[in-house]
């Protein structure tokens, strides 16, 4: 009896490893080398001698500010295609991976191949001190202007600085439309807020000072909003219904708890909303510029764009990729991209975000 | 502080010529070239990377290359910092919520301690490990399962307040939640080195106080926490400081309440809005030497002249107290501190653990299976990423632990054992990890040792230095603990019976320490998988540990996985301290 018992889970751990090894095989297979160069599917992910020159450098370096949870995923997948490049990550929030990094390279070490940055200012930054090497990949075209600096730096997709509350504590017909509901009384003591600091709040604030006439942060401020200090914290808070309203960036994984039944509801507002743009990039020092240009084409392209936004809960920039589940196609919204002038004007930064924290009552 | 007098001993009994020669080297060299190696370590290990942060901190560009213009300095970042109204309301709440904290964490501290090793209390296995089963728990960790069981409006505590009718509602939220907090997380410091000297203490003292007719109560306060001071006060300040510096708990449960404190504000200029100004940061982080030099010369006044031996010749068998009727209040005493530090914390997480998100609106939906499910456990148990985490994690601590442990015991040895030349300067170097702000250290880490060419950035190696560096503080004072308790007549003894120094070390000081030792040790492995803000400067998805996957988890809102893996770092703590914990016994038992 026991004996069958195990004669049968070896035959089920088989033929699990054998349906593994196929479906390995099969996504392997999809990145397909001709003459012209590498594709997936119909998609040039690079020419032949990038290509050869990659498999030769066998690896490169990544400096990102995506989470490394999600980033690993991409990496996973990418390696699927192409076993043979191995991809070292280095992670950390925009900010410290920024001050990591200007450190490696006075001290000659910087190993980053490839950047990520949550942060338009660093990568520009980076560009105006000649660190990001040209290369225009092959999607180049697909991506708007006002999202990319053509040959430098590119979005990793686009994530919506949106509205949301609490499903079970506040009716539909009770939860705010716009944004300067958030400023309504009634969620006075229930508002929740992020911190203003990185490049996704930054985006909303642009967006709130350009593009709406109401004094929306002084109607906040009124509200005295519960401040977290990153997005997961405050979605965390927004499920356990420690505040019921709030302003979020999608990237705190909320179509993912939203799948999940989490209480929640995610309202576009009326008058728009603005997009959050990560940005990637080739660095000029790196050691592995094929495997690197590979991986950033690959990054960029309709696969790896499909698995970000389902991985990020985000939009891609790219028109024929769709959004992660439980999202409308980006086109049906009234989203707004920043001005990448606006975005990179850091006295204006400063002296909005400052602002907002004194309607919020932060010193 | 009793030293080894090396003339008393050169003059005493036979002597093999090894031992001579150590003796003649000592006595004409004034064991400089003793003291030196250790000097050049800890040059490397801390004085190089904190001088560099406090170079930094009198300039205007963050010191990231190897290069020192003295004409660059200025007190500006100082004097933005003095004339900032943030900042004062920063410190007064940092120093006062700390003070709290302390205050909180001696009771309990000293109170389990003594419970445990003086009395006759029932379960003392159960309040021994109660007592430090809160330290397997990142600080971060517990302020947020501290969130969710206190936030004012749907904290589970309130929760079942208000279905029992209570008319209370209890805010996490506020200077005094944040003092609670503070005190639940740091008691397992003040027990440890509390109960440590509690269990080797000379009963000699109190039979005399209990011959002269004192009662037990009265030699308790009179005799036997006296006695204690030096752990006590240790104690006390080692956790005032890591108060101070902590940023995860006054964040998490601050920031809502709108509360500065002085790590946020550090926290704000590292990585707020840019631009950064991490020269600020440095010179905030710094300050906190001024606060921890007063601290400790206070300490000194307080220890001054006393002698605190109380590990002689004779036999220990500590005194134990009757509680008598007494016996089970205390124990409940216990449990209540059981129940909040640690069964309600864990409730939350193994309730995160299990839920596909937490909502807890009422007592039904608490118990409710509705939501529950083993998803969270599978997806982080199929990320590759977490055992690279684990291994990493495990290794890196035992290797820290024992090498560092290592290091600890031989400088303990020349600063309370030796009289060599500087060993005063050795203590004082000693105790500056502790006195600069957790988030700046990591900066000041790869600050120093990216220009090196030594090749160990972007490895486990530059970890390991950082980890070994950054709790020598604790280390020390672990080992130390034991060290000051150990009476000279025991050396005296052994080289008038013909032992030589390393003998008399190797066979009598070594074997009387070597519970402070595995203290050091648990305690600075407890220390490395629980750290956070050096790793998070340092670490590459190569030489990722446990923490810095919870942070990054956290950050993307993934409660759930989360839970599993803070318990998961619990459950490594736990086997970490229970595998010491096996190997001291076998050791005590191989002794007898």
């Amino acid at each position: 009896m026991l004996r069958t018992h195990l004669y049968k889970m070896m035959f089920v751990v088989l033929v699990g490893i054998f349906a593994f090894s196929l479906t390995a095989y099969a996504q392997q297979a999809k990145a397909e080398v001709k003459d012209e160069g590498v594709f997936i599917g119909k998609e040039l992910i690079a020419d032949k001698d990038t290509y050869l020159k990659a498999l030769e450098e066998g690896g490169l370096q990544l400096y990102t500010a995506h989470t490394l949870s999600q980033e690993q995923k991409m990496i996973n997948a990418f390696m699927s295609h192409f076993p043979k490049i191995k991809v070292v990550i280095t992670r950390a929030g925009g900010a410290t991976l920024h001050e990591k990094m200007l450190t490696e390279q006075a001290a000659g070490v910087l190993k980053a191949d490839v950047v990520i940055n949550s942060d338009l200012n660093y990568l520009d930054e980076f560009y105006n001190k000649k660190w990001l090497r040209k290369h225009i990949p092959p999607s180049d075209p697909l991506y708007p202007e006002k999202s990319k600096s053509v040959g430098y730096y590119y979005p990793t997709g686009a994530s919506a600085i949106i509205l949301a509350y609490h499903s079970t504590l506040v009716k539909k017909e009770d939860a705010p439309k716009d944004w300067i509901d958030l400023g309504n009384p009634k969620w006075k003591g229930k508002l929740g807020g992020q911190r203003l600091g990185g490049g996704a709040m930054w985006s909303m604030v642009c967006f709130i000072r350009s593009q709406i006439k109401e004094d929306v942060f002084k109607a906040w401020g009124d509200n005295h909003p519960i401040m977290y200090t990153s997005g997961g914290g405050l979605s965390n808070a927004l499920i356990s219904g420690e505040v019921v309203v709030t302003n979020i960036g999608l990237y705190a994984g909320y179509p993912d708890k939203y799948e999940k039944g989490a209480p929640i509801e995610m309202v576009y507002p009326q008058s728009g909303f603005p997009l959050y743009i990560p940005v990637i990039g080739l660095m000029e020092q790196g050691r592995n510029p094929n495997a690197a240009k590979l991986f950033i084409n690959w990054y960029l392209s309709a696969e790896g764009q499909t698995l970000l936004s389902g991985l990020r809960g985000q939009f891609s920039l790219r028109d024929d990729v769709p959004p992660a589940p439980h999202l409308p196609p980006l086109k049906e919204l009234n989203h707004w991209i920043p001005d990448p002038k606006l975005l990179l004007d850091t006295e204006l930064r400063n002296k909005w975000i400052q602002e907002a924290n004194k309607a919020f009552g932060w010193q | 502080m009793p030293d080894i007098p090396a003339e008393t001993a050169a003059s005493h009994g036979p002597r093999n010529s090894k031992d001579n020669k150590l003796l003649i080297i000592l006595r004409n060299y004034g064991g400089f070239w003793i003291i030196l190696p250790m000097f050049l370590v800890l040059i490397f290990l801390i004085v190089y990377p904190y001088f560099i942060l406090i170079y930094g901190s009198f300039t205007d560009e963050p010191p990231r290359q190897l290069s020192f213009s003295f004409q660059a300095l200025t007190l500006e970042k100082y004097r933005l910092i003095f004339a900032s109204t943030q900042f004062w309301v920063a410190l007064k709440n940092t120093l006062i919520t700390s003070l709290g904290g302390m205050i909180f964490a001696l009771i309990i501290g000293v109170w389990l301690a003594w419970l445990t090793a003086r009395t006759d209390i029932i379960g003392k296995k159960i309040i021994g490990l109660a007592a430090i089963v809160p330290l397997f728990l990142p600080a971060f960790i517990g302020a947020l399962a501290w969130s969710y069981l206190g936030s004012p409006r749907v904290g589970i505590i309130n929760v079942f307040l208000r279905e029992f009718g209570l008319p209370f509602t209890f805010n996490i939220y506020s200077l005094w939640g944040i003092m609670f907090v503070f005190g639940l997380y740091y008691t397992p410091y003040v027990y440890m080195f509390t109960s440590g000297s509690l269990n080797r203490m000379d009963p000699a003292l109190e039979e005399a106080s209990a011959i002269a007719g004192a009662s037990n109560w009265q030699t308790t306060f009179r005799v036997t926490f006296p006695l204690i001071l030096p752990a006590i006060t240790s104690s006390a300040i080692l956790v005032y400081i890591l108060m101070c510096e902590v940023f995860a708990v006054p964040a998490i449960l601050g920031q809502p309440a709108k509360l500065y404190f002085v790590p946020t504000v550090i926290y704000n200029w590292v990585r707020g809005a840019p631009p950064h100004d991490l020269n600020l940061a440095s010179a905030m982080g710094i300050l906190l030497i001024v606060v921890v030099s007063i601290l400790l010369y206070i300490q000194s006044r307080i220890l001054r002249k006393r002698s605190f031996v109380t590990v002689a010749g004779k036999g220990i068998r500590p005194k134990v107290v009757s509680l008598r009727w007494a016996r089970i209040p205390c124990f409940i005493t216990a449990l209540l501190y059981l129940l909040v530090a640690v069964v309600l914390p864990y409730t939350v997480l193994i309730q995160s653990a299990l839920r596909d998100y937490l909502y807890i609106p009422n007592v039904a939906a608490f118990f409710s299976s509705a939501t529950m499910s083993l998803k969270n456990f599978q997806s982080v148990l199929n990320d590759s990423l977490f055992w690279t985490a684990l291994w990493n994690t495990i290794s890196m601590a035992v290797f820290v632990g024992i090498v560092g442990g290592g290091l600890y015991l031989i400088i303990s040895y020349m600063i309370h054992k030796t009289k060599l030349p500087g060993r005063e300067l050795l203590n004082y170097i000693c105790i500056l990890p502790i006195a600069v702000a957790g988030l700046v250290k990591g900066m000041a880490y790869l600050w120093a040792w990216i220009s090196l060419p030594i090749g160990i950035y972007g490895t486990v190696w530059i970890l390991i230095l950082a980890y070994i560096s950054r709790f020598t503080p604790q280390g020390l004072r672990a080992v130390s603990s034991s060290m000051v308790q150990i009476h000279p007549e025991l050396e005296e003894a052994s080289r008038i019976s013909g032992c030589g120094v390393m003998g008399t070390i190797w066979k009598i000081l070594f074997p009387l320490v070597k519970p402070g030792i595995f203290s050091a040790v648990t305690l600075v492995m407890l220390l490395c998988v629980r750290e956070l803000s050096t790793s998070i400067f340092l670490y590459t998805s190569k030489s990722i540990v446990m923490t810095v996957l919870v942070y990054d988890l956290w950050e993307s809102g993934q409660w759930g996985p989360v839970a599993v893996t803070a318990l998961c770092l619990s459950l490594v703590l736990l086997g970490l301290v229970t595998l010491t914990r096996i190997v001291l016994k076998s050791e005590l038992a191989g002794q007898k």
